[in-house]
Order: structure tokens, then sequence, then C-alpha cells
């Protein structure tokens, strides 16, 4: 047993949910029961927001907790906790207990001193209301009454010591490292003595702050270590990473779609192109230049799932709505009624206005809002080009949590100017990502600039290569086969005038082939006529032949009974000679 | 004298966790100060929050030893073994 002792110890660790998804994931379940847990950070940073929502939910599973404040007072932390989702409805008193302490105003030192008092406090607390986890906030404004560094160190081990001994799960907040020596020296005792410690950080990326998490320490067990981003809303903290692919899988059945069953791309020639339409719960990159008909391709779409029953999340990053419904209602796609029922939304999002990850999370509320089954990100490249530090991880989330809904994504892609698709496929990994890519482009030929479709990928689907020409007409997209020739794809006018050009050549190659046919057959009948007519002399020649033969074998005949009728009378002679001389 | 009347009519709690070597010195300064006539000894009482931690949720009191001086108007609180006895006498003075 000597051999596995980590897989003992994980087995053996109880987890305390705390019902932020993305903090349970990277702790591999929860925050370590029983322990003493660090969460450090600067003024502001969230420690008191995400301590709070995590007692709040310990309380919603059935738990009792105690909140310790050594800053603020009871009502300014009830108040602070109605402003959230999780804490507006309240908790009764006795199951989250909110203690107003704060260090006494009229407080002298003199002497030597220990810090019982508080263990006595929290043993007074908790034996009294049952409770099971305790939140220290504020601490560090008690232990800077400590005379020294030592003292502080020995109380600090005294509370953890206890806290353990006790079976208490504590969360015990603190200021940031940096702030001072003293400030340091403590977060460096506290991150020896308490078993699990979160780091919460604020990032500035130009205007904008990205709020951040970090596990820097999970004793006895694996944990992800890296800075995670970190959203901040009326619900309270939320720790933006892609959950486990484990549950991509089983949702998948959840939605209750067949593995192959398809939606429809709202433009019939495209559909058997893809083998019959999008893929249910597939993810699907259009790139294009501005104005090769992403959004137009985005808005058939959306109108081909609405009728087909389904609810779609328009999520516009470049158009407010009314330009949006302007733009796609000139081409024959009109939003107005499937907006006025409810089955499609318009999320106007600003690449400027925050950070990805915020967007991340409003488009995954919208989606659990509406019930969605199918989403359109336009463009998504303005998440992806924002240039914040977080933008895989924000699409990542984005994408993994659709996917975990069975939604169908449809994103598209802007590439400027002359960016091409290897530019699409480095820049960005959304095409790894995606199960299909189609690339939308202009192609130039005499003098006119038409759109094209070309159907880069698409996973675990029979699909055409081949270009194609992609029209818009007063009643929509229309695809028409594209014209290869001599390695170019030839479209619009030029397309036709060289499809023209070929039906004649095509007629002129039939006349030749009739021609030529018709010359071939003559000389074959030419050359039958000749070989029956040699067929009739070899029959002649076999005549002769035999009538020579016939001849030769009637002469020999005749030559051989002459000669045996010679014989014959020569011998018959001799009797008669000697008859005749026996006369004489 | 002012100091006396002040201190002798306030109610002295000294909150202390177990038998430590800071609550023992805590408890022979409060001995001192009765013996002075510096505290009513009738105003005077220890409790060991360890025993009865109500005590330390009631005064707020997360640091032992703590002597609590509570007049009618006013509670201080003075923190530490109260070793320097002429220190806390002039705490209490001032209380």
């Amino acid at each position: 047993m000597d051999e596995q002792p980590q897989f003992h110890e994980v087995e053996a660790r109880s987890v305390l949910e705390t019902g932020i998804a993305g903090l349970d994931h990277i702790t591999g379940g929860g925050l370590p029961r029983g322990r003493v847990i660090s969460i450090f950070g600067a003024a502001g940073a969230g420690k008191t927001v995400l301590g709070l929502q995590i007692l709040a939910h310990r309380v919603s599973m059935g738990e009792r907790a105690v909140f310790i404040s050594f800053e603020q007072t009871a009502d300014s932390v009830l108040e602070d906790m109605a402003g959230f989702s999780w804490g507006a409805d309240g908790f009764p008193e006795d199951d989250l207990i909110v203690l107003e302490t704060g260090v006494p105003t009229d407080l002298h030192i003199s002497g030597r001193f220990d810090m019982q008092g508080l263990i006595a406090t929290l043993l007074a607390v908790t034996d009294a209301s049952g409770a099971t986890i305790v939140m220290l906030d504020g601490l560090n404004a008690l232990l800077s009454l400590l005379l020294e560094e030592a003292d502080e160190r020995r109380e600090l081990l005294r509370l953890t010591d206890w806290v353990r001994s006790q079976g208490l799960t504590v969360l015990i907040t603190a200021k940031a490292s940096a702030e001072n020596e003293r400030a340091r020296t403590r977060a460096e005792i506290l991150d020896y003595q308490t078993d699990c410690v979160l780091v919460l950080d604020r990032l500035q990326t130009g205007n904008t702050i990205s709020r951040t998490l970090q596990v820097t320490k999970y004793r006895g067990a694996a944990h992800i270590g890296h800075i995670v981003p970190v959203v901040m809303t009326h619900n309270g903290v939320d720790v933006v990473v892609a959950a486990s692919l484990v549950l991509e899988d089983s949702t998948t059945s959840v939605s209750g779609s067949r593995p192959d069953e398809r939606m429809p791309t709202g433009v019939e020639e495209l559909d058997p192109l893809l083998g019959g339409g999008y893929l249910v719960g597939s993810r699907t990159l259009l790139s294009g230049a501005p104005g090769t008909s992403k959004s137009t391709l985005a808005a058939a779409f959306s109108l081909a799932v609405v009728q087909g029953g389904g609810r779609v999340l328009y999520v516009s990053f470049d158009e407010v709505r009314a330009q949006l419904e302007l733009h796609t209602s000139s081409v024959g796609y009109s939003f107005r009624e499937p907006l006025e029922n409810g089955s499609l939304r318009i999320l106007e999002e600003s690449a400027a206005g925050g950070t990805p990850e915020e967007s991340a999370l409003r488009i995954i509320r919208a989606v659990d809002e509406l019930g969605a089954n199918a989403v359109v990100i336009d463009p998504v490249s303005a998440l992806t080009s924002s240039g914040q530090p977080f933008v895989e991880e924000a699409l990542s989330y984005l994408l993994t949590s659709l996917s975990q809904r069975g939604v169908t994504v449809l994103l598209t892609s802007l590439l400027h100017g002359a960016a091409s698709l290897d530019d699409e496929a480095t820049n960005s990994n959304i095409s790894t990502i995606a199960d299909n890519w189609i690339h939308l482009t202009y192609i130039a030929n005499g003098g006119e600039r038409n759109r094209a479709l070309t159907i880069v990928k698409s996973r675990a689907t029979a699909h055409t290569n081949q270009v194609r020409e992609l029209v818009i007409t007063s009643d929509g997209i229309e695809l028409r086969p594209a014209y290869a020739a001599d390695g170019d794809v030839l479209l619009g006018s030029a397309r036709v005038q060289k499809e023209e050009q070929d039906r004649t050549a095509a007629w002129l190659r039939s006349v030749e082939y009739e021609r030529g046919e018709a010359e071939i057959l003559a000389s074959m009948a030419e050359l039958e006529g000749r070989i029956s007519g040699l067929g009739n002399e070899v029959d002649l020649r076999r005549r002769d032949l035999e009538r020579l033969r016939s001849t030769r074998d009637g002469a020999l005949e005749r030559t051989a009974t002459a000669l045996e009728a010679r014989v014959a009378s020569r011998r018959s002679g001799n009797l008669a000679n000697e008859g005749e001389a026996n006369q004489k | 004298m002012t100091e006396m009347s002040t201190s002798r009519s306030a109610e002295l709690t000294l909150l202390v966790a177990g038998e430590s070597s800071a609550a023992r010195s805590a408890r022979a300064t409060l001995d001192t100060l009765i013996g002075d006539g510096l505290a009513e000894a009738s105003h005077v009482r220890v409790i060991d929050v360890l025993q009865q931690p109500d005590y330390a949720l009631r005064y707020k009191v997360y640091f032992t030893p703590s002597l609590i001086v509570e007049t009618s108007t006013t509670t201080t609180t003075i923190v530490g073994d109260l070793h320097e006895i002429d220190e806390v006498r002039s705490l209490l003075a001032a209380a």
C-alpha cells in the first residue's frame, strides 16, 4: 500500500462544494472540508463576496454557517449580501449567523496577550448553532494589533490547529501580500499554515479590468494552479473555466437529439453539401471579409431554426439590433415575427464594453433564459481579437457550455483585407474548435466581384470541397455551382459566358463524335462485307480443292482397277494361250 | 482623588484563557490593584473564556487576557498580561 499513498489521500479527501461551478472544477470538486482556507486579495478584489457566496451556498445545502467580520457591521454585511441574487431573499438568522464584531474602539494594549478569546468566541458560536463552516473576514485588522511578528505566527498556528481539531471549515480572508512587509509575512504564514489558498487579483488591459483567481495551494489534492478569469455580477463570483468533457458527453443525450440529427442551414442548396444541414449541437465557423454575406447566412439559419420550432439567440457584436433587423430584412430575412413571438432574441454585445469572459457569461445566461437551441455569434472575431488576456478561456468556456446544452452554434469570423484562410487558421484556433468551416470570399473576374462559398471542412460528414457561387436574391440566398476552368473559379457573368462557350464546344464535340461513329460504322460494315466476300472465295477454293481431290482419287482408282484388270486378264490370257497352244 | 473614585466605581471583568502565564500575571496585577484600593473587590470578576465562551462573544474579546472596564458611560478594554502596573493604573485613571 506504500506505493500509492497519494491515491488514498485523494479518496479520503472530503470536499465542500462551493456552488461556483468553475471553482469546484479547478479544485477537483470543492474546497477541503474541515480545513483552513485562505482567500488573499487586494481591497476590492472580491474576497468577502466570494466567501459570503460560498457560505450562502452551504446554507442552501442545509449547513449552518457563521460569518465574523472584523471590519464591517452586521447590517452592512447583510446589506451587501442582499445585492446578490443568492442573498436577495435573505437567510434564516439561525442558518447564517452574521456577527457584528469589530475591534472595540477604546482598546489599549498593556503587555503580552494571545488570541484564545477568538477561539473561545468561535467555540461559543459554533456550539450554540451547530455551524460547520466559519468565515473570518478582515482578520488582518485583528492581527495587526499583535505586537510582534512572532506573536502573529504563534497565534495563527494556534487558531489553525484548533480549527482542525474541531473539524470546522474556516475561510480566512487576508489582504494581498504586496502591501507591506508585515502583510507579506502574514501572507507567508497563512500560506504555510492553511490547507488551501485562493488568490484573487485584478489585471488591467487598457481601460478594462479583468478579475482573476488562482488556487496557489491545495494540500493533498491535484488542483489547476494557473490563473483563471473571474466575473463579478449580481450573481456574485463566477469562475470562467470550461468544465470537463465528460459532462459534455453526458449532456448530449440529455438534449434528446439523435447523434445524426441535423438542422437546416436556411439555404436549400447548402443542406445537401453538408450531409443534410448542420449537425445538432455542432459548431460552424463562417469566415470571410466584410460584406461576404456572413450575417445574411446567419440570418437564414436563424429563421430556418425558428420556422422549425426552435429558439435562437442572435449575439450581435457589430451591429445594434435595429441595424441588424434592417440589414437582414433587406435581403429577404425578416426577424420581426420571431422577435415578436419570442422565438428569436438579439443580444447586443460590445467588445469594447468589457472582457470576453463577461460576454461569454452573458451569452450563456441569455441562452438559458431563452431556452435557445441555436446560437449565432456575429462575429466571434470581436471577442477573439479584443486583445484581452482571457480570450481563449472565455471562448472555451462559452463553446463548452453551449455544447453541454446541446446548442447548435454558428460563429461568424471577420477577415480583414488580404487575410487568407491560412491566417484564419493560425490567428484564431476557432477553426480547430469548429466542426464545420465555411469560408466566404469575393472572387473578382471580368470587372465583377462575386461571392463564393467554400466548405473548408465538415467533420464526420461527406461534403463537397467545390466552390459555389453565393447569389443573394430578393428571396434570400441561393447557391449555384461555380465553374472551374484552367485552375480558376468563374462566377457571375464570367461563369455564364464560359458556360455558353463550353455548351457550344460540347455541341461541336458531340457532332464530331457522331460523325466519327458513322465513319467507323461504315468502315466496319465495309470490312465485314469484305470478310464475307473472302469467305465465299474460301468456300469456292475449298470446293475446287475437293473436286480436285475427288478427281485425283477417281483416276487413281481407275488406274488401280485397270491394273487389276490387266493382271487378271494376263492371268486368264496365259491360260487361254496355253489353251490356244494346246489347241495348236 | 478623582483617579481612585473612577476606577473604584467601575465594573472590572478580566477575561483569561486557561492558566497561562499571561493569565497569572494579569490576575496578580488585578489583586495588587484591589490591595492598593484602586479597585473594589466586589466589582471585580475573573472569567475563563475557555470554560465560559459566551463571555468572549458578549464582550467581543478575541485577545486574552482582556480587562473590561465598564463605567456607567464608557467601556474600556485593556488587552495584555498587565505586568506594567503603572501603565495599567494610568489607563484605569483615564477610563
